[in-house]
């Protein structure tokens, strides 16, 4: 029981950014490397905001911008000019590993020079209740609060918003979309301003959660695959779920598994693997189900 | 002035020409086939016009427009209005948000008169609004895009092939809203491969064969030439 704040936490952390995650591969086909990197910029906003006075809220909307800020950039810059270019999806997908280890190391250099290696926010938890001997603080109720009124903007947008259903329309059939007329790229700016968004958002949590360092969001970003890759890239509720199943079994279910078989915890980050595996053997199987039966 | 003219268009994907030094007109208010067997190059015309392929030489005006340096989105709002022959709905939207995608520069209030408009002509989709075109079957299927690409107001409607697949039934009631749409006066360059129905449908046509221009004129007297013979002598000289 102690296990489920924690396990809250983690997984509102990870199904924040990998609703973002989802949201770039459907409208624009590539998934972002880069993503670690907005996520790092969110940490450092906010807990440099918090650390200075700021209150964790407007910290945390200004990590936001800073992530959308940074998201926009990267595809104004680098991403989109490589894909007028007639660059496929999966070149603009491998240059965004190249997005992601300059904004990387520009910040490690940066974070060295000013003494910033290693920081923690000025975020101060409070416990509001005790399950079992864990508390729930107003940090695991911030942190399911955003992941919900993400998603219920996010679905707004998409079902209410002339933008959103563009979004949608580009995600479905992006050349048709182009021949009838809808702006794809101011639909795809649209789309990279909430990606960042929500990845500095979930980096704000992460920074008032520890202490962060240049590599914080790059760490991170192998669990926002794993619930993105449960979601296939297309499902935002299975790409929610995903979040949970991993937030939920690298903390409730190693702690299960270390008390039953004495596994130690310090091996959770193989669940992420595990999860990625099993769901790439899952879909392979049910992909080819009867051909090699047959 | 034509509304369409292609003169000496070669263009392709990536670096492989499809079609070859193709000269066209499409003049106001006319309908004009473009026949041709398959992988003749007819969709790649109708792509070309759009602006989804690579266009290595030639230019096309519309409307006294020069499209090339025009990106495919602006040409719809230019008045070209573009039936794919596959992937021509957007599945994972209802009807109602695909008709409002085909109007998506419009304002809300003009947005709302259009649909109307729209289903006057298509009253079929009218109790269906809600469903997500991804459940509906090939013909309603077909219904929706062609009510969409009537939402955009086009100058120039290009019907990709708009019978491929269907059953006889629906191909007569695709045929009638192409009717209903020269009816409505609109310049219609229509692409198919059943050479005899578009023949009966068109003032003109023109025949491809090879990625080529191998014939053209109107429609009564294309209808009179041997159209197998051409296939054949053009595609193996």
């Amino acid at each position: 029981m102690g296990q489920i704040p924690i396990s809250l936490l983690a997984s509102s952390l990870y199904a924040t950014a990998a609703v973002g995650l989802t949201l770039n591969y459907l409208v624009l086909k590539y998934a972002d490397f880069a993503l670690g990197e907005y996520i790092t910029v969110g940490c450092y906003v906010a807990a440099l905001l918090t650390l200075s006075g700021l209150d964790p809220i407007t910290a945390m909307i200004a990590s936001g911008l800073s992530g959308a800020t940074l998201a926009f950039l990267a595809d104004e810059l680098a991403l989109k000019p490589l894909e007028r270019r007639g660059a496929t999806a999966l070149q603009v997908f491998i240059a965004t590993i190249g997005v992601s280890l300059l904004i990387r190391y520009v910040l490690s250099i940066v974070a060295d020079l000013e003494d910033l290696l290693f920081l923690s926010s000025g975020f101060r938890v409070v416990p509001l209740i005790y399950i079992g001997n864990r508390p729930l603080t107003n940090l695991h109720l911030l942190a399911v609060s955003v992941l919900v009124a993400s998603v219920a903007t996010l679905t707004y947008v998409s079902l209410r918003t002339k933008l959103g259903k563009g979004m949608r329309a580009v995600a479905s059939n992006r050349d048709l979309a182009i021949s009838s007329g809808i702006p794809v790229w101011r639909i795809r700016r649209f789309t990279r301003l909430l990606v960042g968004a929500l990845a500095g958002l979930s980096g704000a949590l992460w920074a008032y959660y520890t202490s962060i360092n240049p590599e914080s969001g790059w760490r991170l970003l192998l669990w926002v695959f794993a619930a993105s890759i449960i979601g296939n890239f297309t499902s935002f509720p299975l790409t929610l779920l995903g979040g949970f199943v991993v937030g939920f079994s690298e903390n409730l279910g190693m702690w299960a598994v270390s008390r039953t078989l004495g596994v130690p915890t310090a091996y959770k980050p193989l669940i992420p693997y595990i999860a990625i595996v099993a769901v790439l053997l899952y879909r392979y199987r049910m992909r080819f189900k009867g051909v090699f039966e047959s | 002035m034509s509304l369409l003219e292609l003169s000496g268009v070669t263009a392709g994907y990536g670096k492989i020409p499809i079609v070859r030094e193709i000269d066209l007109t499409v003049e106001k208010g006319e309908t004009l086939a473009v026949i041709g067997p398959n992988g003749s190059g007819k969709s790649t015309l109708a792509k070309t016009v759009i602006g989804l392929t690579t266009l290595f030489s030639g230019t096309i005006r519309f409307d006294g427009v020069d499209l090339t340096p025009v990106p495919p989105d602006r040409r719809a709002l230019l008045g070209i209005g573009y039936l794919p022959q596959t992937g021509n709905v957007f599945p994972d939207l209802t009807v109602q948000e695909n008709l409002e995608m085909g109007g998506y520069h419009l304002k809300r209030t003009e947005l709302r008169l259009k649909v109307a408009e729209v289903l006057e002509l298509f009253p079929e989709l009218r109790d269906r609004l809600n469903q997500k075109v991804g459940t509906m079957s090939g013909g309603e299927r077909q219904m929706v895009a062609m009510a969409r690409l009537l939402m955009m107001s086009p100058k120039l409607v290009i019907l990709d092939e708009p019978s491929a697949g269907l059953a006889p039934k629906i191909v007569e009631r695709v045929y009638q809203k192409i009717e209903a749409m020269r009816g409505m006066g609109m310049t219609v360059l229509l692409i198919e491969q059943h050479a005899l129905k578009a023949l009966k449908s068109s003032d003109r046509a023109v025949v491809m064969v090879g990625g080529r221009i191998a014939l053209a004129g109107t429609s009564s007297e294309v209808s009179k030439v041997d159209l197998r013979s051409v296939f054949f002598q053009v595609s193996r000289g």
